[in-house]
């Protein structure tokens, strides 16, 4: 299958300080990627580098087969791009926005746009900056479903948005992006909202890549097990896990390893536990298992 | 696209154009009424012999209302375009980036040339009907260098918009300003003629200064 | 285009900083340099100077005799006859004629010549005052003349409209008298605010010299011979008591002369080492002599000659410099050209490029390109660009300071990997 979206040893620096260094992945057509990461870990970096307003101090990313930091004009039309806070030219209507932007694509469709704006309750001559955050991210929602991009970037599609309209929102990608096979790099920093809606995700945390597969996959493979012990544990670092947490006796235990590999390292370490147990974990409980909390 | 740009352009400063608009043809107004009423105090005779001879200078006061002009635009143009970057919609459509960037200002040079044309021409042909042909001349030669001085303005006050990084906005704000200092010095009447070629040139190349700072703030580089 | 863009704003900071940075130089730096004001003694026939240096003043004379105020005074009588009558110092009779303060008065002249004169707009719009109205004051005509390639044309201010009869007849007159239109200069005095009417004078296409006034209301006009290879670079009129000229002619090979009034007579001023576009020259005269003084940046030259413009005496004094010799060295070094905006030495606004006086720029010029490297690579940039390096070492501080505030944008590396690796 094509990638639509390549980056190799990407690295980035603000100044002295390393964002992440030779990060590697692919988004193949068709996939809906989440990226999630803790704030600094370099998800607005990523972006700005694939929209090439940024430029990486290693590396290069391929959009299209192109290098991101010069797109073509043509590539650029199959981009659907959502900036952060949908941000949007707030001076012009819900119809005055419309018809500047389709003047630039040359298949752009005003029904889904319409449609989408018939939902929202403003009149024709309100100013988008007068509207809501809710009402505006709609209003950009609306503009990028007109466009038709083939694929969609999204900067943290949820902020600013109360549950209606991040539901809304995720509701409509998803059918959108599943109709028309498109492909969508996205990240927001509410973690249910991604679980609902991507099928592939890629977790960044230290610099590097902790987790980029299908969503089902991670969600099967990366467990978490609870159990209680009397036992207090200095060091949890040779346990067969990614994070431990222990708070006096009961003990979160987040790893790729099945199960019999951690009992083994349980006993060999003569650690008694009680009531082991595999808890079923949501994204946002494997997101923090992974990451930590701090 | 070019009509849509130019629409979404009216649309975000159209207020600040009206109002420029007016205050540029109320400027030529009250160059046409002073030198009317000159006439009526002094008799058109002795209008002539202070213009000649005695270094009157009746535009005055019109000297600093393109340079406002220019600049004001120019702010109203892009500061909405740098807050929250914005601009990136821009630089995200299917235009060359650069290809937009001289589009946006080729929009604020149409308005200026719109708002300065209608100004000069208020200006000229009504002082055509009581100045003799040498006057009109010297009174171009001294509204050439504002009109110049404020579209260099604009464009300066664009290219400086874009840059971000404080110290060198700063700088450049220096740089700018003095610049453009030399479309304002003071001289006597018809005495800017031969600086005005070089003045031109070096407005037409001022077109272009913004796309320097303006890929400096789309690749947020920040040094 | 954006490297287009990069190197058209450096080019821009370079020409500002080239019109402001050595001007701030000279605001921190320039030192008052003290000019002496030459006069000639009608008592000794030598120079006598006043000069103010380190808040005093000197008089002396160019024997090099020091004077007191009163002594110096005492030397120049036909100017300070009034001090001198005042303090019972005047003599009795000057030049073997007995003190006729009227007479003094009248004989003294004087006329301050400078390049904003000679290079200046011209109004291109003249009055031609009626010179023989009977009345004792001169009275504002009630219409402005131009001479183009149509001929003389007369305007109305009223109407703003050409008055086609006077228009016709003068130009008929002009042409008649050998005039080729159009008019290279129009010289005269345009103010009623002077002692009488001379008309203007008019040196036209071919540069033939013409004498035009108005008497009773018809057009007089005199083709003016004029010498062998002279080439009329400025006219300046003049209205002293003394009638003895009408003004004076500097030719374009830097002679000075005046036109005798009504034998059109052309006398040599003699005068060495003016050059009009650069230098200031005043020109006086009373009883006693004709003198000329020539002001330059760095001398001043001063030539006496009689009231038949034979030349006498001359007298030279070589100014300080403006600059220290030290901060005229940095100068030299700091600044490799200068871009200078404004009525310097012409009355019109020029912006022009001065170059350097002599080689020592390059000293600087290499020392900026050094730091501009050292800055370089310490702070460890990607790659040398040969143009910046050029600028810097073309343009010196200018180039380094433009380099420095405006840095390179584009990344050309990642520009240059292939793509053909990803298809």
């Amino acid at each position: 299958m094509e990638n639509i979206i390549e980056c190799k040893n990407l690295t980035h620096h603000y100044g002295t300080k390393p964002v992440f260094e030779n990060l590697n992945f692919n988004v193949p057509a068709g996939s809906i990627l989440g990226l999630l990461g803790k704030n600094g870990t370099g998800k607005t970096t990523t972006i700005n580098i694939l929209n090439g307003f940024l430029q990486p101090t290693g590396g290069q990313c391929f959009i299209f087969g192109e290098d991101s930091q010069h797109l073509s004009p043509k590539s650029k039309a199959r981009i659907g791009y959502l900036l952060e806070g949908h941000i949007q030219y707030g001076f012009m209507t819900i119809v005055e926005i419309e018809r500047y932007y389709s003047a630039y694509y040359p298949g752009w469709k005003k029904e889904p746009y319409y449609e989408l704006m018939a939902k929202l309750d403003v009149a024709p001559n309100q100013k988008i900056s007068s509207m809501s955050t809710g009402q505006r991210s709609q209003v950009a929602l609306g503009l990028i479903l007109a466009q038709d991009p083939e694929l969609l970037i999204l900067d943290d599609f949820s902020m600013g948005l109360d549950p209606g309209y991040r539901r809304l929102f995720i509701d409509y990608l998803r059918e959108y992006a599943r109709a028309g096979n498109k492909t969508v790099f996205t990240t927001s920093h509410i973690i249910q909202d991604m679980e609902r809606l991507i099928d592939d995700v890629l977790i960044l945390d230290s610099k590097q890549v902790v987790a980029q597969q299908p969503l089902n996959d991670f969600m099967e493979h990366f467990r978490k097990f609870t159990f209680t012990t009397d036992q207090k544990v200095e060091d949890w670092s040779k346990a067969p896990a990614i994070n431990v947490e222990q708070l006096n006796q009961h003990v979160e235990l987040y790893t790729w390893n099945e199960e019999n590999e951690v009992k083994a390292f349980l006993n060999g370490n003569g650690i008694v536990a009680e009531n082991f147990s595999q808890e079923k974990i949501n994204l946002e409980d494997a997101f923090i298992g992974l990451t930590g909390k701090y | 696209m070019l009509k849509a740009l130019f629409i979404k352009e009216w649309i975000k400063i159209r207020w600040i154009l009206i109002g420029f608009f007016a205050v540029s043809l109320f400027s030529a107004a009250k160059l046409l009424l002073d030198i009317h009423h000159q006439i009526e105090l002094m008799g058109a005779g002795n209008l002539w012999d202070i213009l000649l001879f005695n270094n009157f200078n009746p535009y005055r006061w019109m000297e600093y209302v393109p340079l406002v002009t220019g600049i004001s635009i120019a702010m109203a143009q892009f500061i909405p375009e740098v807050q929250h970057k914005r601009i990136k919609l821009s630089f995200h459509l299917p235009v060359n980036e650069n290809r937009m960037l001289m589009q946006l200002t080729l929009m604020g040079n149409l308005f200026l040339l719109t708002i300065f044309l209608s100004e000069l021409v208020i200006a000229l042909v009504g002082i055509t009907f009581v100045l003799p042909k040498k006057l009109i001349l010297d009174a171009l030669i001294t509204l050439a260098p504002w009109f110049l001085g404020g579209i260099t303005a604009y464009h300066l006050t664009t290219m400086v918009v874009f840059e971000f990084t404080a110290i060198r906005r700063l700088l450049l704000i220096l740089v700018a300003s003095a610049f453009i200092t030399l479309f304002y010095q003071s001289a006597t009447i018809g005495a800017y003629r031969p600086a005005l070629p070089l003045l031109a040139i070096l407005t037409i190349l001022t077109f272009f200064t913004h796309l320097y700072t303006a890929y400096r703030f789309r690749k947020g580089i920040n040094q | 285009m954006i490297k287009v863009s990069r190197y058209i704003l450096i080019l821009l900071t370079i020409f500002t900083l080239s019109a402001f940075l050595p001007d701030f130089f000279l605001t921190v730096f320039e030192r008052h340099v003290p000019v002496p004001f030459v006069m000639y003694s009608s008592v000794s026939h030598h120079f006598v100077m006043r000069k103010a240096i380190d808040g005093k003043t000197l008089y002396y004379d160019s024997e090099g005799t020091q004077f007191n105020r009163s002594q110096y005074e005492q030397q120049l009588p036909l100017f300070h006859f009034r001090q001198l009558m005042t303090d019972g110092l005047m003599p009795d009779s000057i030049l073997g004629k007995p003190v006729d303060v009227f007479e003094i008065n009248n004989a003294n002249f004087f006329s301050r010549i400078t390049p904003s004169d000679i290079d200046a707009p011209q109004p291109g719009l003249y009055p031609l005052f009626e010179s023989e109205s009977g009345r004792v004051a001169l009275e504002k005509p009630d219409d402005y003349f131009r001479i183009n390639s149509k001929g003389i044309q007369f305007i109305d201010p009223a109407s703003n409209g050409i008055k086609p009869g006077k228009s016709e007849l003068f130009t008929k007159v002009l042409i008649d008298k050998g005039m080729t239109f159009p008019a290279k200069m129009i010289a005269g005095i345009p103010t009623i605010r002077k002692k009488y009417d001379q008309g203007y004078f008019i040196v036209d296409r071919k540069g033939h010299l013409f004498h035009l006034k108005m008497e009773k209301g018809l057009p007089y006009c005199v083709q003016i011979p004029l010498p062998e290879d002279f080439h009329i670079l400025h006219i300046d009129c003049t209205d002293f008591s003394n009638r003895e000229f009408y003004g004076y002619i500097i030719t374009t090979d830097n002679r000075v002369f005046v036109l005798e009034t009504d034998t059109y007579k052309m006398i040599n001023w003699p005068v060495k080492n003016y050059n009009p576009k650069t230098d200031k020259l005043s020109l006086r005269g009373n009883l006693d002599s004709r003198l000329a003084i020539v002001d330059k940046p760095e001398d001043v030259y001063a030539y006496a000659s009689n009231r038949q413009y034979s030349l006498q005496n001359e007298f030279h004094e070589k100014l300080k410099h403006n600059l220290s010799h030290g901060t005229r060295i940095v100068n030299q070094i700091l600044f490799p050209f200068r871009i200078e905006s404004g009525p310097t030495t012409s009355g019109f606004h020029r912006i022009m490029i001065q170059l350097p006086e002599n080689i020592l720029f390059i000293i600087g010029n290499l020392f900026f390109l050094l730091l501009y490297l050292v800055i370089f690579f310490t702070r460890k940039r990607k790659r040398l660009v040969i143009a910046e390096l050029a600028i810097i070492l073309l343009t010196g501080l200018y180039g380094f300071l433009g380099v420095l505030l405006l840095p390179a944008a584009k990344n050309n590396l990642t520009a240059r990997l292939s793509k053909d690796s990803v298809k």
